[in-house]
Formats: structure tokens, sequence, C-alpha cells
């Protein structure tokens, strides 16, 4: 049985759209895997189909054993698995520390103690606790966001293009970030643009190529492959 | 300084009205808030919490305080049923379809009202007290009594939204049901929790309305023009802005008085429409 099974999925957003065509993905306890690939690929699709953000049309999702195709996105994050998106993933209008609190709706019995967690791991955010989602900087949103949806002690996160929009510097944090809480127990797959940075990061990956399965390896093994280095990496 | 008092007094009516007005439109703003649809269905749901009190008050003799509150409870259910029925299932069909149809739902609640009490003007049973003058400034108790109560709704509200948990939750969906969703919050179930409180403030402010003047069944109809715009004013869904709308338009109504004939009243809430459209198009405590 494994973790996360995502097995031939077929998904879009309309009736006749199809975005993902019979796609395929296994992700084992405690590992970090990237799924990469060009624009349009169905990368972000293929997470949004297993946060119940997108129902699947024909196809499995299963998760420690249980299937989870076409669930809602709450159910889907009361077993344990976190969905971040790449863009509108704080509440903006509220504060930090109710944005914190609303993260915890499904686990509030944990809110003080996860709360602490947090704030010592991002002390920028313990200082601005206060203040407006919306007034932080794009580096400090997705602090938040990662804050968010530590606040329920996930045992899988979905990342969807986390380090999108931010600076080298603070991209460099949030990859540090991913490993951190990977350490800690947490599971994560990760969509990102930044492919040969996410490869260092990540433990395997799945390359998407219009919405099906081109290659998956270790992230050794796909960083040193010289056809992925010219199409991915931009080599010659 | 005849002038001077009478623009007092015009000023201090019109924040008296404007409180009244400010229930209904924070219903408005509420709703519109946490579902982004304008219900016009607002001004059937102040006769339906007037209707309520004359039953209470006039018919069973029990205090005003009990009537507000079986207004708010059978505003706000009928808020909810009504919206699931005629509403909900339009909702895919984007926000102005919605729009359109709580208006027609506006028709068939004020007219089911007909059905039942008749096209005749109804008044509640209510002591008369005499005035309270300051400065030459007239004040009915009763008005003063309507502003208590208006003003008690409005803190009761914030402080539901800005304190309580359910409160966090609905300016959580209010801000992007979906990430609610992902956060395990039930963006349905919020949704009709605000209309239930949106519409119970609405019956709430029929209440007042009623126990300022008379009890119709177009009687929300007749004020759902300064209503929307107290709302439009203070920038649809923005709470504050509601308060502030409806005080605004409450003054301006009564001061136009000053210069036009009371015909051209209602003109006011039309121009405070365009006003806001043209300069404040998020509301003039909008900045979002």
């Amino acid at each position: 049985m494994s973790f996360l099974k995502v097995d031939q999925v077929v998904a879009g957003y309309g009736a006749h759209d199809e975005i993902l065509k019979k796609v395929d993905m296994v992700v084992e306890p405690g590992e970090i895997v990237s799924i990469l690939g060009p624009n349009g690929a169905g990368k972000s699709t293929l997470l949004k189909t297993v946060a119940g953000l997108v129902a699947p049309r024909s196809g499995t999702v299963e998760f420690v054993g249980a299937d989870i195709a076409g669930l809602r996105p709450r159910d889907v994050s009361r077993r344990g698995i976190v969905f971040v998106p790449q863009e509108h993933n704080i509440f903006a209008s509220l504060s930090i520390e109710e944005n914190l609190e609303i993260a915890s709706y499904l686990d509030k019995a944990e809110y003080r103690t996860r709360l602490a967690q947090v704030y010592a791991r991002m002390p920028e955010l313990a200082d601005r606790r206060r203040l407006t989602a919306g007034a932080l900087s794009g580096g400090q949103r997705q602090s938040l966001a990662m804050a968010m949806a530590l606040m329920v002690g996930p045992r899988l996160m979905l990342l969807d293009e986390p380090t999108a929009g931010l600076s080298p510097a603070a991209a460099e944090k949030l990859f540090a970030l991913v490993r951190a809480i990977r350490d800690d127990g947490v599971t994560i797959a990760m969509v990102e643009q930044n492919a040969l940075r996410s490869l260092m990061v990540s433990d395997r990956a799945y390359i998407l190529v219009d919405g099906r399965n081109a290659r998956s390896g270790s992230a050794q093994e796909l960083i040193n492959d010289a056809e992925i280095r010219q199409i991915f990496l931009g080599e010659k | 300084m005849e002038l001077l008092t009478e623009i007092m007094q015009l000023v201090v009516n019109g924040l008296m009205a404007g409180a009244i007005l400010a229930v209904p439109a924070i219903a408005f703003s509420l709703i519109f808030a946490v579902l982004q649809i304008s219900n016009f269905s607002v001004a059937a749901h102040i006769a339906i919490g007037a209707y309520t009190t004359y039953v209470v008050n006039a018919l069973f003799g029990l205090p005003e305080a009990a009537a507000v509150v079986c207004a708010f409870l059978v505003s706000g259910s009928v808020g909810v049923v009504s919206d699931h029925l005629a509403l909900k299932p339009l909702r895919t069909y984007g926000p102005l379809t919605v729009a359109i149809a709580s208006m027609a739902l506006n028709l068939v609640l004020e007219n089911l009202i007909r059905f039942g009490f008749g096209n005749a003007v109804q008044a509640l049973d209510l002591p008369v007290y005499r005035n309270w003058v300051f400065a030459g400034v007239h004040v009915a108790p009763q008005q003063f009594f309507n502003f208590l109560i208006a003003a008690g709704a409005m803190v009761a509200l914030f402080c539901l939204l800005t304190f309580t948990s359910i409160g966090k939750q609905m300016r959580a969906v209010a801000d992007n049901p979906t990430l609610a969703d992902i956060k395990g919050i039930s963006p349905e179930q919020i949704s009709r929790l605000a209309v239930f409180i949106g519409m119970g403030l609405a019956g709430v402010g029929g209440v007042l309305i009623a126990l300022e003047a008379a009890i119709e069944p177009n009687m929300g109809f007749r004020v759902i023009l300064p209503v929307f715009a107290a709302a439009v004013l203070g920038g649809l869904g923005n709470i504050p802005g509601a308060v502030a709308g409806a005080l605004i338009i409450g003054v301006a109504e009564e001061l136009s008085l000053l210069a036009l004939p009371v015909a051209y009243r209602s003109a006011v809430g039309f121009i405070a429409i365009i006003v806001a459209l043209l300069f404040f198009p998020r509301g003039i405590l909008g900045k979002r």
C-alpha cells in the first residue's frame, strides 16, 4: 500500500476539457517529490485533483489505502492532506493571527501549541501577528501560507509553485523550510518552475508533458540526465 | 439662529433615520460580503420583521424587546428558506441573475404578506411619550429607543465578526471561499448563517421602521433604495461602510428638505449611488 497513489487519472475543468490524460504518481512517506514540466502540462491540476478542487473524470486517487477521489476539499484536508495554492493562499483581509486561527479549524485542540511552534520557526510572523495579512511582502505571505498548513499537523503537504514570484534569497529560504518540514516527518509533493533547484531538495520527481507522464525517477538521476538538462534546465 | 436650530433638528432627525436605515444596509452588505450577491429581497424581509412585530405586539400584547427577538428569528428563518428555494439553484448563473431573481422573490414574499394580512395599513399599540427638548431640538423618546436598538444590533454584529470563531469563519469565507474550504470550513454552511443573520437584521430594521411609521406590505420596498444606496456608498460588503453610508444618506435626506420639496427626497438615494459610483467605486471606507 502506497502513501499516496494516483492511478490513470483523467481530469480537467470543463466538460470536454482534458488536462490530465491518464496520469500516474506515487508518493511514499517522508519523501519530497517534485512535479515538473512545461507550462500547461497539468502539474497544478494534478495537485488540485488530489486536494479535491478538481474532480477526476476517471482513475483513482488513494491515500493510505482509502479512495479520496472526488471528495470535497475540506474532507481531503480532514484526512491530513494540506494543499497550499500558488495564489490566494492567505486570507488577505484577516490579521496574521486570525489566519493561523482559521487554519487550525480542523485541529483546534492543538491551536496554542502549534501557534507557539510556528512563531518560533517564523519569528517574522510573530512580530506582525496583529497586522492585516494583505500587507505582507511576497516572501512573508508564502511563509504565512506554509505556517497555516502546519497548524493542522499535516501528513502530506501539496505545494503549488511555492517559490513563484519570490526573490532568489526568499526562494532559498523557502526550500530550506520545505526540507526542515520534511525532516519533521511531513511528506511533501510540490510543483515547481525552478526545476534544478527543486530537484536539488527532492528525493524523486515526476515530469509531465501535455497531461501525460513523460519521465520519473530519483532526483539525482534526473539532474544528471543530459536530455532532461537540455529540455527543462535549458542546457545544451 | 432659527435656521441653525432647524439645521440641528434636521441633522438629529437624519442621524436617527440613518441609524434605522443602517440596520438593513448592514444586512445587505453582510450577505453581499459572504455570498457575493445583491439580495434585494431584504425589502420583503423588512416587512416580514414588521408584521412579526405586529403579531407579537398588537395581537399578543408582548413587549417591544420580545418583538425584536421574534422579528429577527422569523425574518432570518424565512430568509434561509427563501434563499435555499429561490436563489441558491441560480447561483451558478452568476450574480446578476441572482440579483434579478431576488427582486422576483421580493414580489412573491410581499404578496404572500398581502395574502395573509391584507393591504390595509397596520399600526402598533404603543404608548405616546412627550418629546425631549435640548436647546430647541426635539427628540421623541421612541426615536431615541430605536436609535439604541439599531446601535445595539450593529455593535452585536461587529463583536460577532471580530471576536467570535464563527465570525472569523464568516470573514474567511467572504475573503476566500476556496481557501476556507481547504481549511475545513463549509462555505455553504457559513453562507446559510450569513443569510440568517442578514435577513434577521433586515427584520429588526423592519421593527424599527414599524415603531416609527406604519406597517404595510410594501414598507420595505419604499426604503430599499436608500438602503441599497447606503450599502453602495459604504462599499458593498463593507459593514462599517454601510453604517457610515446610512448615516450620510439619513442626514442628506433630511437636509434636502431645506432646498427641495419633500417629493424629491428619494432623489437623495439615487444621487448618492451616482456619486459613489463616480468618485468612490469601492465605497467611502473602501480600499480593497
